[in-house]
């Protein structure tokens, strides 16, 4: 297997959805290959960093026109 | 809609006087909503790529969302209802924008040579602990970066990597097979993973 069918077959191995011969000439490249290693270390990486982008805030103004829309019915009657 | 909103409103006093006098949603559904409205307001403004844009598209979902709830069955996931409505509502914007902004992609496969090995030299990535959180900059790199994805990717990106959607959602939301949606994803990440090489690597001996 060469370096770029096994980065081609990154996104399959991290899913864990590659037939077991596969990932077996996948990981004897990569045992052997220290570019590829680095690579999908990196390819990992780059997954796992997505995860633990945080939230940008609401906007406050936008937070209250969105409760105003939720509150807006003409059904809203009295609170009991 | 609201009327539901009302009905479960528990006949608590309010634990500052001052509240009662603007929308009161009850503590459980104002939870709901800040959770729905930041998670909604972040997708939009990752497939749009500006803040503006995602204010007004943030409005119109909700404005749909209280439109269509009456009508909502249960069908599918509450969560899932909604991510559908913004994701069609940021579409729609784009395609009314209909600026086809022609964007230069690296293709990835040509950093390898014809006999498939690596083009470029691979550098490890410094480590980062796990338990700390991205610091500002980090943020920033990062956003950039899904930025300057080309719309293909980054919408596919943005729902399965940042907001850990499974892909037959995706799919069904972008209206692509699923092996198309592994397919980008597997590209947008390449495309990631360039773009924030040369932030994380570590330094040069």
């Amino acid at each position: 297997m060469t370096c770029r069918e096994v980065i081609e077959l990154l996104g399959d191995l991290a899913a864990n959805d590659v037939a077991p011969e596969r990932r077996r000439q996948a990981e004897e490249h990569l045992a052997g290959c220290p570019a590829c290693l680095a690579y999908r270390e990196s390819y990992q990486r780059t997954i796992e960093l997505a995860r633990r982008l945080q939230p940008a805030a609401v906007p406050p103004a936008l937070l209250q026109q969105l409760r105003g829309l939720l509150d807006a019915d003409p059904k809203a009657g009295d609170t009991p | 809609m609201a009327g539901t909103m009302t009905s479960r409103r528990r006949g608590r006093p309010a634990a500052d006087p001052a509240r009662a006098a603007g929308p009161v949603l009850g503590a459980r559904v104002e939870k709901l909503f800040h959770e729905y409205a930041t998670r909604v307001y972040n997708l939009v403004r990752r497939m749009l790529g500006n803040e503006a844009d995602a204010e007004d598209v943030t409005q119109e979902v909700f404005a749909q969302v209280v439109r269509k709830l009456p009508t909502f069955r249960g069908e599918a996931a509450l969560a899932t209802w909604l991510y559908r409505i913004a994701v069609n509502a940021a579409l729609a914007l784009r395609r009314k924008r209909a600026t086809r902004t022609r964007h230069e992609v690296p293709d990835v496969l040509e950093d390898f040579l014809s006999d498939g090995r690596h083009g470029v030299p691979v550098r490890r990535w410094a480590a980062t602990p796990d338990e700390i959180a991205l610091n500002h900059e980090a943020h920033e790199v990062i956003e950039a970066a899904i930025r300057r994805l080309p719309e293909v990717y980054r919408d596919v990106y943005v729902l399965a990597d940042v907001e850990e959607l499974p892909n037959p959602e995706i799919a069904a939301a972008l209206g692509l097979t699923v092996g198309a949606v592994k397919s980008r994803l597997h590209r947008a990440r390449l495309l990631m993973r360039n773009a924030l090489a040369p932030y994380f690597e570590e330094e040069a001996a």
